[in-house]
């Protein structure tokens, strides 16, 4: 019996800033597992612990995540250059289950940190675009810089990804939406039967973004969100990420709506 | 395999054990409480004294019977997911070494909510991923339990189905009869030792003695709760009033997560050397209702005490049946009894259950 706790190596090989507070980082980790859009891993600084990221995109030759400045292990980790050392373990959590819905429409939906998650969804559909209808990508953030990834927002259009952007607060020369993700809900032209919701953000604008999916009569079954939680140990025993009678570690992070109906949106649960 | 034994064959009853290579845990009486303690012969087992528990209070007594008590503060949990394990030891270049220790215990003088509480921290360790530490400490147990004829004024575990008297799940279940013990073996290994104690054939007037002696505690249980629907029923006062209520009282000291036997929470520290040429990352019990628990960037999702004692009783009573299949509560009245402003878990569930 493997101790779960046991780390990968992983070698820095690059770091890109992607805004004053977040890094994204490349990391190469020998023999890693496969994984699917919306896990996550454990990454371990020495000597000050792990905190659980997401893996942010689907490529195989290095483990990428973009990691946002909250802690002390994030502190620790943006003082991190090409060739430093640091524990990986993983990946974790079920996932966006998008080669379920093979033929039909999506509308993914991500806030700030949030697009993190959803751009694996995006690059796997990419991979495989005439199995789906039409697809939307909704993207909210703060301010301009707020918006990740922005050097890739061309190719993804490129490929058939219908974009759109708003943010909180216009700065420089932002001349795009601004407002809350779910404004740009009415530019969004599927049919609710035949139609999947994806989402990761910040706790309210998710349960705003479900009301939505709901209203458009999107089956709650068919709508996925992905939950955020205090984790320490990633395999369902250290009690942490209990979010009322699941673990978001293993049962999450993403849930279907009908799975956690009756406790998301309760407050302080 | 049943059996009718002297009392003093209980005595050998331990040192068998101890022969056969196991650490014996029993309940000992020290500093006024009964503990669970490793021993080194039957001479330290708490005999002839009983204990008074209510609210908040603890008293043990003289008594006539042996065994006529049930627990103090300290459960099996601290045995098999002991209060600090290390985890792994890390050097800087990310070599690590797990370091797993195997340990054969007996469980001595244990009860029907001691029984229950290793099959609930079973499905916790290895029913999905698993532990190895739990396991290494797990693998190989044997349990000597009794039958509760004195149970504690806080004991309600009738309500939960754990006992007053052992079901199974054991390889000796013991009832102590007026002069003599009535010994079942379910177990091959149980089989094994029994055979080794001196004993006759029970007769009928024995199994009426234990019928009796059943009946006798069942009837002095005062406290219940009543499980019917209780999972999806609590689901239903996620925003009652009484969470409030009992925040007025509650420390969020988290007493009860600590004595209480199957609560499994832990966090993970890294605990580094000076020169920083190794780390030790090490677990150790952390308790919900701590304000740091489930905080994420800086901020608790559970700000509130109420929501913390929210969290504690409904893991308990309603969500542990989502995430393991069964309660999460064995009814052994220790979070009662040990609460310094005598919260009292029963009663709270019952004005839940009566609010709205």
């Amino acid at each position: 019996m493997d101790s779960p706790f046991l780390l990968r190596k992983g070698v820095i090989k690059e770091v890109i800033p992607e805004n004053e507070n977040t890094k994204r980082f490349l990391i190469e980790v020998e023999e890693f597992p496969p994984f699917k859009p919306g896990q996550f891993n454990m990454l371990y600084v020495y000597g000050q612990g792990e905190v659980p990221i997401s893996i942010s995109s689907m490529r195989r030759d290095l483990v990428e995540h973009t990691v946002r400045l909250v802690g002390e292990v994030t502190e620790d980790l943006f003082s991190m250059k090409g060739g430093n050392i640091i524990g990986v373990r993983g990946p974790y959590g079920s996932h966006f289950p998008v080669e379920l819905f093979r033929g039909f429409d999506l509308v993914l939906v991500a806030g700030g940190l949030g697009l993190a998650d959803i751009k694996p969804v995006v690059e796997y559909v990419i991979g495989r675009r005439e199995d789906y209808g039409r697809v939307y990508l909704l993207v909210g953030a703060k301010n301009p810089a707020g918006l990740l990834y922005r050097e890739r927002y061309g190719e993804w259009m490129d490929e058939g990804i219908d974009l759109l952007l708003t943010v909180d607060r216009p700065e420089g020369s932002w001349e795009g939406h601004v407002g809350v993700v779910t404004d740009l809900f009415e530019f969004v032209d599927v049919d609710p039967q035949r139609t999947v919701g994806m989402m990761c953000g910040p706790e309210v604008m998710m349960y705003f973004t479900v009301r939505k999916f709901l209203e458009m009569g999107v089956e709650e079954s068919r709508i996925f969100l992905s939950v955020e939680r205090h984790m320490k140990c990633a395999v369902g025993t250290c009690g942490h990420c209990q979010f009322g009678y699941t673990f978001v570690c293993k049962d999450g992070p993403v849930f279907p709506y009908s799975r956690i109906k009756s406790i998301f949106g309760v407050r302080e649960l | 395999m049943e059996k009718v034994v002297p009392k003093p064959e209980m005595g050998r009853l331990v040192d068998l054990l101890l022969e056969r290579g196991y650490r014996v845990v029993a309940p000992v009486l020290k500093e006024g409480v009964i503990l669970f303690e490793e021993v080194g012969s039957f001479s330290q087992v708490a005999r002839c004294v009983t204990e008074k528990q209510d609210r908040g209070h603890y008293r043990v007594e003289k008594a006539e019977e042996w065994f006529g008590y049930v627990h103090g503060p300290n459960s099996l949990k601290h045995f098999l997911h002991p209060p600090k394990t290390d985890l792994l030891k890390v050097k800087p270049d990310l070599s690590q070494e797990v370091p797993i220790e195997r340990k054969r215990y007996a469980f001595f003088g244990i009860r029907g909510c001691d029984i229950a509480s290793l099959r609930i921290l079973d499905k916790v360790f290895l029913g999905g991923f698993q532990d190895p530490y739990y396991a290494g400490l797990r693998e190989g147990t044997f349990t000597v339990a009794f039958n509760c004829t004195r149970p504690a004024r806080t004991c309600f575990c009738a309500s939960v189905g754990t006992g007053p008297f052992v079901r199974g799940g054991s390889d000796l279940i013991i009832t102590e009869l007026r002069d003599s013990f009535l010994i079942r073996a379910t177990t091959d290994e149980g089989k094994d030792v029994l055979e080794e104690l001196d004993g006759r054939e029970p007769k009928q007037r024995d199994y009426d003695e234990e019928k009796e002696l059943e009946e006798r505690s069942l009837s002095a249980m005062v406290r219940r709760v009543d499980t019917r629907d209780l999972p999806s029923k609590l689901l239903e006062k996620l925003e009652s009033d009484v969470w409030e209520d009992v925040a007025r009282r509650c420390l969020a000291c988290g007493s009860c997560a600590m004595v209480c036997p199957t609560c499994f929470c832990y966090e993970v520290v890294d605990d580094i050397t000076l020169d920083g040429s190794g780390s030790v990352r090490f677990r150790r019990w952390d308790v919900c209702f701590r304000e740091e628990f489930s905080t994420i960037h800086g901020n608790p999702i559970r700000k509130s005490v109420a929501s913390r004692y929210r969290q504690w009783l409904l893991h308990k009573f309603s969500y542990w049946v989502g995430q393991f299949g069964e309660l999460g509560c064995v009814g052994c009245g220790r979070c009662i009894t040990w609460c310094p402003v005598g919260i009292d878990i029963t009663e709270e569930v019952k004005r839940l259950l009566s609010d709205g």
